[in-house]
């Protein structure tokens, strides 16, 4: 589900239009749950309103058809009394709702304007709030409520409304007031005050919007509560009994032995209503945040994300693994000639299933990734290229799928697994022992309770169970020592290390168990340069020095331009070229790479003219006929609207070189002079 | 934590670093920080008798002028007090020390009026703008509150007007088709353009970009930065453009200068400090931004940059400096002029016999500095 969120917000584009307030009410009631609780609610408020009007009987009438059954004359039977039950309901009512939505409103007033005012004017103010807060939090509610509703027993309803508010405020302004506290620090804020805006308005407009679902949770909560509250100290004869409340109807049914005499009538009513009430309330409140925030559906994305490989590295294996691992020999340097392909992705594409049919976030991809290669995968938001790399690790969830292709694993030893075919046992021993993922937010991927040893011993624990501690102890060593983190660094928590730090150990949870090919998604897009250029020159470092194939992906060109083999550049969701870096970098052959590398500032050499590509990255959802670049492509004609190019070896056939999908290079004769014109250097 | 965490403010008054206006029609700076300090209290840690509190040095003694139709860029890394900086131009933050000058007037306006009247003039825009819009709220409903902020007395219609006029300045166009929307419903491109709209809509004379493109598609930057250079030359406002791209500032920026550690080592034209750095961090920042085109070796570097609690004595960037001499780790350097307009706070340019081998002049450490391959350049 995150994922699907992901994809769909990377690929945002103008074209969803926007809902108005009225679809919102649309979507508000298309959940039948939420709906069947906003109409108990509306019918008990509207009984509650005309009861005066409604009701058979006048509810303290006494009369001589005493303890009857419900009958025609009386649908809810009488009291011992003879006074009718459904007039002492409607009635009942209207005392009970008052109770609830009059304490629920005087609770949520005080505790917004407490926890809002001190969470954003801070200081002495907020020190001074928040301790007022914290006494009314340490107060025993409930001995508290007896004893005040003892006090005010003939104060009617305004007494226990006081007392409910007295006692149930606090919780919901320290709630309240942390929530403020970081809204004030978000971007939004502070351009808010940047603008010059008032602090009045700044907590109208931005702060209290940004909490309509914590209040409105808040507020129905109070109202249940309100009306239990009031229930209980009525039954127990602490309010005023006289005056009709559900509560009081219990008092009397109890006073009158309603059980002993079998005279269910009396009491179950009350009961039901009062818990009929409570679970439709419960229900409102569950709808209510899907239909206040505008965005629910994509909050929490990137977290998740990153967590997701944490949690699956973590995770221990259910058994032995087969075969030891296999000595790798040993790394020679990678040429372009090498045909030792150690993962070979074939025609893959991969969907987001939603309800409104399925997006296709990548599209057909082939490669090979060769033994020692460092193959460096580009591409813009949407372009597919994380989903990919999720993909190729198979760490891509529902609605993610895998709708065909072939991705076949060579081992060192030469025998090739089919990774599409795995079950997840498998997989788990596929994933880090031949396979890593190191992601781009290590502050989020580390777990902040962990010191950075364990972690990297937890990856060890949990595949090779067998190991001695000792030598454990010594592999974490080794491995910190191989990403340059000094030893005594080991029993640091993740915050205690700076960013280039965390990346490194993440780089050593990557290696930890020697893998073949570590993925890399935006390892170093977080980084300073001077910490990024550190960090490169270590994974490449590494690479020499352990033979591992990376697949690196980035939107920085220029980067992935120094430290790649091979280049492939996605669009759309497909590669639309692929060529050894330096020829990539010498002679981009597809227009968007040209758009690309010319939209990049150079530091060295003479100035040159930036050309930048127009229009903005294309919505997966709905991608232009033909060629995906087309609508911002300098070089378009009409062919390229119908007929969608395929990735064809540029320059003379039989050569190892260039692919690239596009119309210019597959008709000839067009080829060299547009390409003439297209060249930015 | 020690008795020592006494700024180490240097002697005698720095020049105003960016005071040779070439090509510019008014010499005289729109909006100015002269020695410009800020330490922030660290939070937490019980104080004791006898030490100072502890603060983090996060700007010291910064001087740079902004100047009208023109761009200058402010280069430095995560935590060098680039964007403090610009908040405390901003008058977000209350100054430590020395002063920030509008149109040569000192300005101390951190609230009410005073605040609002400073803000009209200076305009912040921020990094991300996913985040610098309000998600509950519509683009129209943002704008709408800029627009009546700056235009006090416009109603509906007129308010309508001014955003559509304010979109099409920015070329999001049709302007309706944006205004309905959610932020969460437009592109990162779309939102920085608007967010730009929004400083907009206050006719500032000058705009403060902190890092307005980093968070975008590299495909959607140069529009981005060509529409900010655009609008400070229409307008003939003043714009500062903070960013960790040096390679940017080269192209976008007229001048730049460049921060280490809450203080400005280098700044001049923008060609010169990047062609020709002068300080050894500027050229450390050079040689590790990746560069398909560079052939020469680079300059190795292991180094972390310093607390800002407790920083180092001296010239900030000492422990990781390569030509580091005995008077680094003493005295801090005041900025030397390498040539006009460029000056750079570093020992080795002092016309002063305690330099050894004089002034090595502008290229020579950058020649000495490949003492070992590269692996990483391919």
């Amino acid at each position: 589900m995150a994922l699907q969120a992901a994809a769909l917000a990377e690929a945002d584009a103008p074209a969803e239009s926007s809902a108005g307030p009225a679809r919102l009410w649309l979507r508000l009631l298309r959940s039948p749950l939420t709906l069947s609780g906003v109409i108990i609610v509306l019918i008990f408020v509207v009984l509650a309103i005309i009861a005066p009007w409604i009701s058979p009987y006048d509810p303290s009438a006494v009369s001589d058809t005493t303890l009857a059954g419900p009958s025609a004359a009386h649908w809810l039977g009488t009291t011992q009394n003879g006074q009718d039950v459904l007039s002492q309901m409607l009635y009942g009512a209207r005392a009970s709702m008052f109770v609830g939505i009059g304490a629920a409103v005087l609770t949520t007033v005080l505790s917004v304007v407490v926890g809002v005012t001190a969470g954003y004017v801070g200081g002495i103010g907020d020190e001074v709030l928040s301790l007022l807060a914290n006494v009314f939090l340490v107060l025993p509610s409930l001995p508290l409520t007896i004893i005040l509703a003892a006090y005010l027993p003939h104060s009617g309803s305004l007494g226990i409304i006081l007392v409910i508010t007295v006692t149930g405020w606090a919780w919901g302004a320290r709630v309240l007031r942390a929530q403020t506290l970081s809204l004030r620090k978000r971007d939004f804020v502070e351009a808010a005050r940047a603008t010059g805006e008032p602090t009045w308005r700044i907590i109208v407009k931005d702060i209290l919007p940004n909490q309509v679902a914590v209040i409105a949770a808040s507020f129905l909560g109070t109202v249940t509560a309100a009306i239990l509250t009031q229930a209980s100290l009525a039954f127990l004869g602490l309010a005023d009994v006289t005056q009709w409340s559900w509560g009081t109807i219990l008092y009397w049914a109890q006073t009158g032995s309603a059980l002993l005499t079998g005279a269910w009538w009396w009491f179950v009513p009350a009961g039901l209503a009062i818990a009929v009430l409570g679970t439709a309330l419960s229900l409102v409140n569950f709808g209510i945040d899907e239909f206040i925030n505008p965005r629910l559906r994509q909050a929490g994305i990137g977290t998740k994300k990153a967590q997701r490989g944490q949690v699956r590295a973590g995770r221990p294996r259910g058994r032995r693994h087969r075969t030891a691992p296999v000595p790798r020999p040993a790394p020679a340097p990678f040429t372009q000639d090498s045909t030792d392909v150690v993962l070979q992705v074939r025609d893959l594409r991969v969907e987001y299933v939603s309800e409104g049919g399925r997006t296709r976030a990548v599209s057909d991809v082939s490669f090979a990734l060769r033994r020692g290669e460092v193959l460096g995968i580009a591409g813009e938001s949407g372009s597919g290229k994380s989903t990919l790399a999720y993909a190729i690790t198979r760490l891509h969830k529902p609605p993610a799928e895998i709708a065909r292709g072939e991705i076949r694993y060579t081992a060192p030893d030469g025998r090739g697994v089919d990774v599409l075919a795995m079950d997840e046992a498998e997989l788990r021993e596929f994933r880090w022992e031949e396979l890593s993922i190191v992601f781009q937010s290590a502050m989020h991927a580390l777990n902040p309770v962990l010191r950075i040893g364990a972690q990297i011993e937890d990856v060890i624990v949990a595949h090779r169970p067998r190991m001695a501690a000792p030598e454990r102890a010594a592999r974490v060593l080794e491995l910190l020592d191989i990403v340059g983190i000094p030893a005594d660094r080991a029993s640091s928590y993740p915050h205690e290390l700076s960013g280039g730090m965390r990346q490194r150990a993440m780089i050593a949870i990557g290696l930890a168990l020697d893998p073949e090919i570590i993925v890399m998604d935006e390892p170093t897009t977080a980084l300073d340069v001077v910490i990024q250029r550190q960090i490169i020159e270590k994974i490449m470092e590494l690479k020499d020095r352990l033979g591992f194939s990376v697949v690196f992906i980035t939107h920085d060109l220029s980067l992935l331009i120094e430290l790649s083999d091979t280049i492939a550049v996605m669009y759309g969701g497909k590669v639309v070229e692929m060529a050894p870096a330096e020829d990539f970098y010498r002679h981009p052959q597809h227009p968007y790479s040209q758009g690309l590398l010319g939209s990049f500032p150079t530091l060295g050499g003479p100035k040159r003219e930036l050309t930048g590509i127009v229009g903005s990255p294309p919505d997966l959802r709905r991608l232009p006929s033909g060629c995906a670049f087309r609508t911002r492509c300098p070089h378009a004609f009409d062919a390229c609207a119908t007929k969608v190019p395929e990735l064809l070896q540029v320059g003379e056939p039989g050569a190892r070189g260039t692919l690239a999908a596009c119309l210019l290079h597959s008709v000839p004769e067009t080829t060299t002079n547009e390409l003439a014109t297209g060249e930015t250097r | 934590m020690s008795g020592e965490t006494t700024v180490p403010t240097p002697a005698g008054g720095a020049r105003p670093e960016a005071a040779a206006g070439t090509g510019s029609a008014d010499p005289r700076p729109v909006l100015e920080a002269v020695h410009v300090t800020k330490h922030f209290p660290v939070r937490g840690g019980l104080p004791r008798r006898g030490t100072p509190r502890r603060v983090v040095h996060a700007v010291e003694d910064v001087t740079l002028s902004l100047y009208a139709g023109r761009i200058t860029a402010l280069v430095g890394e995560s935590g060098s007090g680039k964007s403090t900086l610009a908040r405390l131009l901003a008058q977000l933050y209350p100054l430590t020390g020395g002063e920030v000058r509008l149109h040569g007037q000192s300005v101390h306006a951190l609230r009410g009026r005073a605040f609002r009247e400073h803000v009209r003039k200076v305009q912040l825009i921020l990094q991300d703008p996913f985040a610098s819009f309000n998600p509950v709220a519509t683009i129209a409903g943002t704008l709408n509150r800029a627009v009546a902020l700056h235009h006090p007395g416009s109603r509906g219609k007129d308010r309508d007007a001014v955003i559509d006029d304010l979109l099409t300045q920015i070329n999001l166009v049709p302007p309706r088709q944006f205004t309905a929307k959610y932020p969460h419903e437009l592109s990162g491109g779309q939102l920085q353009r608007l967010s730009i709209a929004r400083a907009l809509a206050a006719d500032p004379d000058v705009f403060l970009a902190d890092e307005p493109v980093s968070s975008l598609d590299v495909s959607i930057r140069l529009g981005v930065l060509n529409l900010l250079r655009r609008l400070t030359e229409e307008r003939n406002a003043a714009m500062l453009y903070v960013t960790h791209d040096i390679a940017s500032a080269r192209y976008f920026a007229t001048d730049t200068a460049v921060m280490y550690a809450g203080q400005l080592v280098e700044s001049g034209p923008s060609e010169a400090v990047t062609q020709q750095a002068a300080h050894p961090y500027t050229q450390l920042l050079i040689s590790s931004a990746p560069d398909p085109a560079r052939t020469a070796e680079r300059v190795r570097d292991i180094g972390q940059p310093p607390s800002l609690i407790d920083p180092p004595s001296g010239c900030r960037f000492h422990p990781r400096c390569p030509y580091a001499m005995a008077r680094c780790a003493e005295q801090a350097p005041e900025p030397f002029e390498i040539s006009p307009g460029h000056t750079a706070r570093c020992w080795l340019y002092a016309q002063d016999a305690a330099s050894p081998g004089a002034a090595p002049g502008t290229t020579a450490p950058g020649t000495t500095a490949s003492d070992a391959p590269a692996p990483g350049a391919s």
